[in-house]
C-alpha cells in the first residue's frame, strides 16, 4: 500500500466526472490503463513533470506539447480533461485524479485489491488457493500485490481495504510476550 | 517451597499454545500526520466517537474528530516516533482504566499504569473512563456530612457526602491545604478518596504523596497523577479516570471524595488539543463544549438512592483565579455548576487568617441539611456573630471611642476569627470543634486576651479529652448536646479557665 496523502476533494469531483464519460462509451478500462501510463511517466520523468507542473511555462505551450505527443495515442476524453486541467490550472491534481479514477472503477467493477506480505515467497498453488478463498469471501474479482517482508518472521498478512488479517509469527510473539508480562488474578504458577 | 522446572515448562507450554492458532483480524488506518499530541488518520471509516486506537508504537489514543476523509485522535503517551505511514489500529473498545482495592494506597497516571515503583497493579476489573451520570431516580438528597476537618469550614461551609463543593482562590494561598486536610481527616470515617493531580509540579505532587504517606493517609486514598511533563490528552483525560476509580467505590455503596486539582489547568490542556484538533475557538479561545467538560465530570458525583445501595461521591474540584478574578470564563462555569464554594483570599491568607476562607462570600448550597445537630445550633451564632463583627470592624480601625456593646461585639468577633484560624495537616474531630465554636459563641473566650487563644485552645481540648470524654463522645454519638451536657461543658469549661496559668 502506497503512502496515503490528504486528497484535494476536488481530485474526486474530476476522476468521477470522468468515468462517467468512460462508461459511457464502456471504456473504462481503457481509460484507465491511458491514465495510469501517463501518472506512471509523470511521476518517474522529473524533467516532464516539471514541464507539466510548472506555472512559468505558458499554458498554450503545454497544450500544444500534449496535443502533439499523446492525440491519438490516448482516447479524446482524457486529452480533454488534460487541456481542462491546464487551463484551469490543476495539473498538480492529476496523480491524484488518476487513483482516483482507478478506485472508483475498482468498486464499480467489484474489484478488490488485496496486499500480501509473507516472511517467504509464496509457491503458485498456495497462492491459487489464497486468491480462490479470499474470492469466495469478499466476493468479486481478486487483485492480489505480494511482497516478501522477512520480518513477519512467519506466516503472512493479507490487507484488504481497512482491515488486516495478521497470521504472522511476529504478531503470535507479540501477545505471547504481552499475555506473560500482563500480571493476571487467580493464575499462580506455584498452584 | 520447591520450584519444579518441569512444572513451569508445561505451565508455560500451556499458555504458549493457547496463542498459536488465533489470527487476529483487525482494523488499520494509517496516519496522515502527527504532531503536539495528536494525529490525523486516514482509513478504519468504522471507527466510532470517542473509540480507543493502537498506534504502531504501542501508543493508545482516543478518536476524537470524525471527519469526512479523516479522524482527528488525541495520543495518549509518547507521540515523538509515531511518523506519517504508520499504521493505527482499532481496538473496539472504549477507554477504561482498573479499579478496585488494588489500586488503594497507590499513584497511578491517567491510564491507570502504576508510577510509584510499587510493581503492577494486579486487578481484572475495569471501568470505562467516560459513563453517564446516574439519573435523577438513581439519586437521592444529599443527608450525611462530609467531615473536612477544618472548624471555619464544617460550622459555616459544610459538605454533605455527594455534593460537590468547589475550592477557589488565586495561587498560592492554600487551596491544596483544604483538599488534603480533608483527606486526611476522612482516616475513621471509611470514605475513600482519590486525588486527581492535573498539570502541577512533579515535585508537588510528589510532596502531597510524601504528606498522605506520613499521615497514614494513602492506605484509604488513590492518587492519579498528570504532572505538567504529561501530553495535554492524558491532563484532559485524568479527572475523568480518578472519577470512574471513585465510582467503582460508589456502585459497591460506598463512600468516596474525588479532589480534581486542578480544574483550570484541565481545561488549558483541553483548550489546546481543541485548537490542535481546529474546533473553532470561543470566549478565552476555550472551545465551545468546556462547560460541558467540567458539568459531565460534575455530575457524576451523586449520592445514590437506598435502592443503589446509598454510595457516596463527593467531589472537590479546585479552580485556579488570576487576581482574585472570579468572573473568568473557567470560574464562573465550575461555580455555576457546583453546590457551593469555598472562596480563599490573599488578603486574609497574608494577614495570618489560614485557612483563609472568606466566610462571607463561601458557601454551600446543600451541605446545611448534612450538619450534625448540635454544629447547626452554634454555626447560626457564629455566622452572625462574624457579620456584625465586619460591619464594624472598618469603625474600630479609626480609633474611635465605642459604647460598651459595640466594643463588646468587636471583641467577641477577634475572638471568633481567632478561633476559626487552624494549622495545616492538623483536621479536628467534629466534636472537638463543636465546643471550640460553642465556647466562642457562647463568651467563653471573651476574658481571654486574643493573642492567647491559640495557645489556650489546644490545652482546653486536651483537659475536654482526659476529663470529660462523655461529653466529646456524646456530641459523636447523637450529632446534638442536651441541656445536661451543656451545663456540665458550661461549668468544665469555666473550671478550666480559673486554673489556666498562661505560659
Amino acid at each position: 500500500m502506497g503512502q496515503v496523502k490528504k486528497r484535494h476533494p476536488a481530485s474526486n469531483t474530476y476522476a468521477r466526472a470522468l468515468l462517467e464519460i468512460a462508461e459511457a462509451a464502456d471504456e473504462g478500462d481503457a481509460f484507465a490503463d491511458q491514465l495510469t501510463a501517463f501518472a506512471t511517466a509523470l511521476e518517474s520523468d522529473r524533467q516532464l513533470r516539471a514541464f507539466f507542473e510548472s506555472p512559468k511555462i505558458p499554458r498554450g505551450d503545454k497544450k500544444s506539447v500534449l496535443e502533439r505527443s499523446l492525440s491519438g495515442k490516448v482516447a479524446v476524453p482524457v486529452l480533454n480533461m488534460l487541456r481542462l486541467l491546464i487551463d484551469k490550472g490543476r495539473q498538480t491534481l492529476f496523480i491524484e485524479i488518476s487513483d482516483c479514477f482507478g478506485e472508483i472503477l475498482d468498486q464499480a467493477r467489484g474489484r478488490k485489491h488485496v496486499q500480501i506480505a509473507s516472511a517467504m515467497p509464496i509457491s503458485g498453488s498456495a497462492r491459487q488457493s489464497l486468491v480462490t478463498l479470499l474470492a469466495e469471501r469478499l466476493g468479486g474479482e481478486i487483485v492480489a500485490t505480494e511482497t516478501v517482508d522477512p520480518t513477519l518472521l512467519g506466516g503472512m498478512t493479507v490487507r484488504f481495504d481497512d482491515t488486516v488479517i495478521d497470521g504472522s509469527l511476529r504478531t503470535k510473539l507479540k501477545y505471547v510476550r504481552e499475555a506473560m508480562s500482563t500480571p493476571r488474578l487467580g493464575r499462580n504458577l506455584l498452584g | 517451597m520447591k520450584l519444579n522446572a518441569d512444572e513451569i515448562t508445561s505451565v508455560l507450554k500451556k499458555e504458549i499454545e493457547g496463542y498459536g492458532a488465533a489470527l487476529t483480524v483487525d482494523e488499520v488506518g494509517t496516519v496522515l500526520e502527527v504532531g503536539d499530541g495528536i494525529a490525523q488518520i486516514y482509513g478504519i471509516t468504522n471507527c466510532m466517537a470517542g473509540e480507543m486506537l493502537e498506534f504502531s508504537n504501542g501508543a493508545k489514543g482516543l478518536a476524537f474528530n470524525l471527519e469526512e476523509n479523516s479522524i482527528g485522535a488525541v495520543i495518549l503517551g509518547e507521540y515523538i516516533d509515531l511518523k506519517e505511514g504508520d499504521e493505527v489500529k482499532r481496538t473496539g473498545t472504549v477507554m477504561q482504566v482498573p479499579v478496585g482495592k488494588a489500586l488503594l494506597g497507590r499513584v497511578v497516571d491517567p491510564l491507570g499504569n502504576p508510577v510509584d515503583g510499587k510493581g503492577p497493579i494486579v486487578t481484572d476489573t475495569y471501568r470505562p473512563v467516560e459513563s453517564a451520570a446516574p439519573g435523577i431516580a438513581d439519586r437521592r438528597s444529599v443527608h450525611e456530612p462530609l467531615l473536612t476537618g477544618i472548624k471555619a469550614i464544617d460550622s459555616m461551609i459544610p459538605v454533605g457526602r455527594g455534593q460537590r463543593q468547589l475550592i477557589i482562590g488565586d495561587r498560592g494561598i492554600g487551596k491544596t491545604a483544604i483538599a488534603i486536610d480533608t483527606i486526611i481527616n476522612q482516616k475513621h470515617s471509611g470514605v475513600i478518596c482519590v486525588y486527581v493531580a492535573i498539570g502541577q509540579k512533579g515535585s508537588t505532587i510528589a510532596g502531597v504523596v510524601d504528606r498522605l504517606t506520613k499521615e497514614g493517609a494513602m492506605d484509604y486514598t488513590i492518587v492519579v497523577s498528570a504532572p505538567a511533563s504529561a501530553p495535554a490528552p492524558l491532563q484532559f483525560i485524568a479527572p475523568y479516570a480518578g472519577c470512574a476509580m471513585a465510582e467503582y467505590f460508589m456502585y459497591k455503596g460506598g463512600h468516596t471524595l474525588c479532589v480534581y486539582d486542578d480544574l483550570s489547568k484541565q481545561a488549558a490542556a483541553y483548550r489546546q488539543l481543541s485548537l490542535l484538533l481546529r474546533r473553532p475557538p470561543g470566549r478565552e479561545a476555550y472551545p465551545g463544549d468546556v462547560f460541558y467538560l467540567h458539568s459531565r465530570l460534575l455530575e457524576r458525583s451523586a449520592k445514590l438512592s437506598d435502592d443503589l445501595g446509598g454510595g457516596s461521591q463527593t467531589a472537590l474540584p479546585i479552580i485556579e483565579t488570576q487576581e482574585g478574578e472570579v468572573s473568568a470564563y473557567i470560574p464562573t462555569n465550575v461555580i455555576s455548576i457546583t453546590d457551593g464554594q469555598i472562596y480563599l483570599e490573599p488578603n486574609l491568607f497574608f494577614a495570618g487568617q489560614r485557612p483563609a476562607v472568606n466566610v462571607g462570600i463561601s458557601v454551600s448550597r446543600v451541605g446545611g441539611a448534612a450538619q450534625i445537630k448540635a454544629m447547626k445550633k452554634i454555626a447560626g451564632t457564629l455566622r452572625l456573630d462574624l457579620s456584625a463583627f465586619r460591619e464594624l470592624e472598618a469603625f474600630a480601625q479609626l480609633g474611635t471611642e465605642l459604647d460598651k456593646a459595640t466594643q463588646a461585639q468587636l471583641d467577641r468577633g477577634f475572638r471568633m476569627v481567632e478561633i476559626l484560624k487552624q494549622a495545616q495537616y492538623k483536621p479536628m474531630p467534629i466534636a472537638e470543634e463543636v465546643i471550640v465554636i460553642w465556647c466562642g459563641g457562647g463568651g467563653k473566650f471573651d476574658s481571654l486576651p486574643v493573642n492567647q487563644l491559640a495557645a489556650f485552645e489546644p490545652k482546653l481540648l486536651s483537659h475536654m479529652r482526659d476529663q470529660f470524654p462523655e461529653i466529646l463522645k456524646e456530641i459523636d454519638d447523637t450529632g446534638s448536646m442536651t441541656e445536661e451536657t451543656e451545663a456540665k461543658l458550661d461549668k468544665a469549661v469555666e473550671d478550666f479557665k480559673k486554673d489556666y496559668v498562661s505560659v
